[in-house]
């Protein structure tokens, strides 16, 4: 599971926020993809992602080059790229599907801008299947509110505190720290490169004018 | 247990802004609520000036929270990292979710609330009366009856029942599958067992696209009080068996 289908906040913010996912299937083409899996997060790193990387190496935001990165992709890996805009979005997974390696992608995001980046792609006039959530339910006064889940959500695994977002905001309104600080901090607990950093930092912004 | 040790904790707090459950307080050093902690590592990676907190090996069923609360521990049977299957990711490759078909994936415990595994059961159970498939290579699914959905001692854990009950941990992920003609029926299920429970869970829903459109989506727009999210996750479809 990715749980980048979670992700909370307004449609606005969601335009600025698409996930790609790269991996092998067990059974069918995983053993020996990892060549495949490097080619494909080279080409897709060439877009300027906000973020990259894969659970058990690192990624990005906790300082890793990109080429690190890549080197050490194992068979088993589910890489993730970020990107923070539709264009760089469709170009990369129009390079992806021209370098043609079989491995399956899955992009993160609204589902209308991610059909379109599909159409624009080349790929097809739809994607293939989706996952769709109806949010959440039961004792929804334990969970954080829906400020800081805007935050809290982009990690996939959910690794983040609202305890330190809350912190972060306060440290912003005091000027000790900036969004973008504030985004990067964060990110460094995303084990596996989900997180919009970029992203963050606009809400964090936001945040703290409240 | 996950712990501070208490020779170099130097009480700064750290630690207790960055743990997702709030189980860490500061008494004299830093002190690690046995109960409510899911070993999911944050505190760890956390960057403790001074190097404080300690994960010893965890046996089981402690070693469960861990595997289902860290997305670096890896469940060998499984061979994915994190705590589900490939579920839609690779459905280009796999066809394991065909035109007709819905897949759930009812993560127990999230957002960032975690959950107790008699909470999962309550759902779990709820679920199997209304005939879902449960889907293989979930770690969640080799704890349980696929009939019943009650949890069961055949577990590659040889854990008792009251050793799974134990346990605690950030989520836990219910995957599994029913026809399309039950959607509705299960989406309400889920709504009643949701008043039984001392956490929260998501749901999500996997569909194949059919003509342009989701094809789960007309049933879900109509049931009461339903209201489905603007993004999700979709297989681009670039994907195909055997290639090398």
């Amino acid at each position: 599971m990715t749980h980048t289908h979670y992700r909370e906040g307004s449609v606005e913010s969601l335009k600025g926020d698409f996930v790609f996912v790269i991996t092998g299937a067990k059974g069918y083409n995983k053993k020996g993809c990892a060549p495949r899996l490097r080619e494909m997060t080279r080409l897709a790193t060439q877009f300027i992602p906000v973020n990259m990387g894969c659970m058990e190496y690192g990624n990005l935001s906790r300082g890793l080059p990109a080429k690190s990165i890549i080197e050490n992709i194992k068979d088993s890996d589910l890489i993730q790229v970020v990107y923070d805009n539709k264009e760089d979005a469709a170009n990369a997974l129009r390079s992806l599907k021209e370098a043609d390696l079989g491995i399956s992608v899955v992009i993160s995001g609204l589902h209308d801008e991610v059909k379109d980046i599909v159409k624009q792609a080349g790929v097809a006039d739809y994607p293939h299947t989706a996952n769709i959530t109806i949010g959440f339910m039961g004792k929804k006064s334990l969970a954080a509110s829906d400020d800081i889940r805007q935050i809290t959500t982009m990690c996939g695994h959910h690794m983040i505190s609202a305890k330190i977002v809350e912190h972060l905001i306060e440290m912003i309104k005091s000027d000790r720290v900036t969004p973008i600080q504030a985004a990067i901090q964060v990110s460094k607990q995303c084990t596996c490169g989900a997180f919009n950093t970029r992203r963050a930092e606009k809400i964090f912004e936001e945040l703290a004018k409240k | 247990m996950v712990y501070a040790d208490k020779e170099s904790c130097v009480a700064c707090g750290r630690c207790v802004l960055y743990c997702p459950v709030q189980a860490i307080e500061i008494r004299e050093t830093a002190f690690i609520d046995p109960q409510k902690c899911v070993e999911c590592g944050t505190c760890i990676r956390a960057e403790c000036p001074v190097d404080a907190l300690k994960q010893p090996e965890l046996q089981p069923p402690r070693l469960l929270r861990k595997l289902f609360s860290d997305p670096l521990a890896r469940f060998e049977q499984t061979d994915v990292p994190g705590r589900g299957t490939e579920e839609m990711k690779t459905n280009d490759v796999t066809n394991n979710f065909k035109f007709g078909d819905v897949g759930w994936s009812v993560e127990m415990g999230r957002p960032g609330v975690s959950t107790s595994f008699r909470d999962v059961e309550t759902v779990t159970t709820a679920l199997a009366e209304h005939g879902v498939e449960f889907i293989e290579l979930n770690p969640l699914s080799m704890l349980i009856d696929h009939k019943t959905g009650k949890f069961t001692e055949k577990n590659p854990w040889n854990l008792t029942l009251s050793g799974v009950r134990s346990i605690r941990t950030l989520s836990a992920i219910i995957e599994c599958k029913s026809s399309i003609d039950k959607a509705s029926e299960i989406v309400e299920a889920l709504n009643d067992v949701s008043d039984k429970i001392d956490t929260v869970f998501t749901v999500g829903i996997i569909s194949r696209w059919k003509d342009g459109e989701i094809e789960v989506l007309p049933v879900l727009e109509k049931i009461k009080d339903v209201h489905v999210r603007p993004n999700g996750k979709h297989n681009v479809g670039i994907g195909r068996p055997g290639f090398n």
